[in-house]
């Protein structure tokens, strides 16, 4: 078995690479796929906290690099899903304690056994994320509309192009406001695509409920009801190669909206 | 003044046909200025719904007075509002601050010390199910029930005699609320016996109760010295780290590091850092000796030693006291909220219904004391040290 390795990452911060890869990484091993979740964060780890798995973590990717353990041993399970498991950054220490080498190393040996591993990068653009693409050979870069985050995203691609390692990248769309784009005050899904020129893997719409999730340490895929789960589920589905038609995010009119239309109609 | 005006829209069968009929009458009429009153017949308006078509209205230069409905979510909706319900004769409407009023609960506090039947169990039960602890007691484990409850009636006793106790008395409630599930089991019968045993589970042999079960004399009470009163409560409450337990001793199969030596020796001949800061995330404290960290130690932190952790503080990072196998060490904090209590080979994490990664400061801690007691890390509750 001969596992994929999909980086993560966006360039900008804040843009939600960790909540991306929690989310996709709880997503894929619902169905069905071993995947391990690689927080390359280190020292400024979060990917734990939002699974939960905090008070779990006895060995990080920086014990395993120095030898105090053994792979296998710093990989922590999650609570629900035996099919997801975790090798956490150490939060005590810099970017510099992994080389790239090490960190393609860790992606080699985990490939061996599992379907996915999905490497959470760190924001900016160096060694941290240098570490994090090594091991890659497909990438997802996270943006959201906004134009700094899309200036930062065309920055990452460049610089994924011209690794050879990462034979395809993705573009995923995050904190979407259909609203906003409705009323012409947010850039559309249509525009970011252009810019970029880069395929899309998934919109996931802006969503409170995200807020709640992180802080109970619970992704929001687990949650079925919510909108942004829903949206985390169809991204992978189809990165296990489903074709999936993107969700309908047009703002729904309501009572107020058909209010505020009787007026214009009347007086226009 | 207003010309009345009454609409019948009872015909109406969904909220924006409702807007529809609304905006028609009042276009056609000679646009508004009137004081209406609706007839909403059966239809179901939540309030944001209800005061959209008010504003509708009072775009119209009308008023919205009052609706007559059906409906009971309509109803209250308007009450909500302040419009009159019902019939179109006008009524008293109902002030803001009656609507509005809310339920107030007596307080903790007042409850505590104001009633007589302090001691009833129902009375407890009730109290709570009042205030944040609510979802924690829920998931929480159950705690030597029969031991709380011992426990709570002293407490309670207390609260009838000593007055000036009160605070104490809160605070102490408060925290078996927290920890303890105090669910149907305390309605049963206990006996001497049961709570002796329980203590003996707990505390190992010993440890005895100081006053008898159902001894409602308050003159006993207050003849105790203060002294005395803190012996009885000196350890409060335990918390083994079993399955269920606040703390959860991870799986050390196999992980437990290399170069661990179990040895018992007394911390107090260690050589002793001395710190006066707050430790935060990423921050490290390393030491061949006894930490005394004077200060909060954030979730993300860890601190390392061969004896003693002392914080004087909350304690939310990760700690490892006797990192060189010492089983006599100890972690003391005036809260201890670590993420991982490690000491010498036993590892020990939070347990996720407990998983709080910040508690709330307050002046109200109790000092809490970790250490290994049949090869399981015990939380003890410590006001004042025995020896």
């Amino acid at each position: 078995m001969a596992g994929r390795v999909i980086v993560i990452t966006s360039g900008k911060g804040g843009v939600g690479k960790t909540t991306t890869s929690a989310n996709i990484g709880t997503a894929l091993a619902k169905l069905g796929n071993k995947v391990v979740l690689i927080d390359t964060d280190i020292g400024l780890r979060n990917l734990d906290l939002l699974l939960g798995l905090e008070n779990r973590i006895v060995y990080t990717i920086v014990d395993v690099v120095e030898e105090r353990c053994k792979l296998k041993q710093a990989l922590v399970k999650d609570k629900k899903n035996p099919n997801l498991s975790l090798l956490a950054a150490a939060q005590t220490r810099d970017k510099t304690s992994v080389t790239a080498e090490q960190l393609k190393d860790i992606c080699e040996q985990l490939k061996k056994k599992n379907d996915f591993i999905l490497v959470d990068c760190p924001a900016g653009i160096e060694q941290g994320f240098q570490n994090a693409v090594a091991g890659a050979s497909e990438a997802i870069v996270v943006t959201t509309p906004e134009m700094s985050a899309v200036r930062d995203a065309d920055r990452i691609i460049g610089l994924l192009e011209a690794k050879e390692e990462i034979e395809s990248y993705k573009l995923l769309l995050n904190r979407v406001r259909p609203q906003l784009i409705e009323q012409n005050d947010m850039m559309s899904v249509e525009d970011v695509c252009e810019i970029l020129s880069t395929e899309l893997i998934g919109v996931i719409p802006e969503d409170t409920g995200i807020i709640t999730s992180t802080n109970k340490g619970e992704p929001i895929v687990n949650d079925e009801d919510a909108l942004a789960g829903k949206a985390y589920r169809n991204v992978a589905h189809r990165i296990m190669g489903e074709d999936i038609p993107l969700l309908d995010l047009t703002p729904k009119e309501t009572f107020l909206d058909k209010i505020k239309n009787f007026f214009t109609k009347g007086k226009v | 003044m207003k010309e009345k005006l009454t609409i019948d829209l009872s015909d109406a069968v969904n909220i924006s046909d409702l807007g529809i009929k609304i905006t028609n009458i009042l276009e056609t009429d000679g646009a508004g200025n009137k004081e209406l009153h609706l007839n909403l017949g059966n239809i179901d308006l939540k309030q944001s719904q209800l005061l959209s078509i008010k504003a509708l209205i009072e775009a119209m230069q009308s008023t919205l007075s009052g609706v007559e409905t059906t409906s009971e979510v309509t109803e209250a909706s308007a009450i909500g509002l302040g419009l009159t319900v019902g019939k179109s004769s006008p009524v008293q409407e109902p002030t803001f601050a009656e609507t509005f009023s809310p339920q107030v609960e007596p307080s903790f506090e007042e409850k505590l010390s104001s009633s007589d039947e302090i001691s009833s169990f129902a009375q407890l039960k009730k109290m709570n199910s009042i205030g944040d602890f609510v979802s924690d007691t829920e998931s929480l484990p159950e705690v030597h029930d029969e031991h709380l409850e011992e426990e709570t009636k002293e407490f309670l006793k207390e609260a009838e005699s000593d007055d000036i106790e009160d605070n104490l008395v809160n605070e102490e409630m408060s925290k078996e609320e927290k920890v303890a599930n105090i669910d149907d089991s305390l309605d049963k019968e206990v006996t001497h016996e049961d709570i002796q045993d329980a203590l003996d589970v707990t505390f190992g042999s010993g440890v005895s109760i100081r006053e008898e079960l159902g001894n409602s004399d308050k003159d006993t009470d207050s003849t105790v010295t203060m002294q005395d009163r803190f012996r009885e409560h000196e350890i409060t409450e335990t918390v083994e780290t079993e399955t269920d337990g606040k703390y959860v001793l991870l799986d050390t199969e196999g992980i437990t590091p290399e170069g661990i030596e179990l040895i018992k020796a007394n911390t107090s001949d260690l050589d002793t850092l001395y710190l006066t800061q707050t430790l935060r995330s990423g921050q490290t404290v390393s030491y061949e000796g006894n930490i005394f960290l004077i200060g909060d130690a954030h979730p993300g932190s860890e601190i390392n030693a061969t004896g003693d952790i002392t914080v004087w503080g909350i304690l939310g990072g990760i700690v490892h006291a006797g990192s060189k196998g010492n089983t006599d060490a100890k972690v003391r904090a005036l809260k201890l909220n670590p993420i991982q209590l490690r000491i010498a080979n036993l590892y020990s994490r939070r347990n996720d219904t407990v998983n709080v990664p910040y508690v709330q400061k307050t002046n109200e801690f109790t000092p809490e004391e970790a250490r290994i007691e049949n090869e399981q890390i015990v939380i003890f509750k410590t006001l004042r040290r025995e020896d």
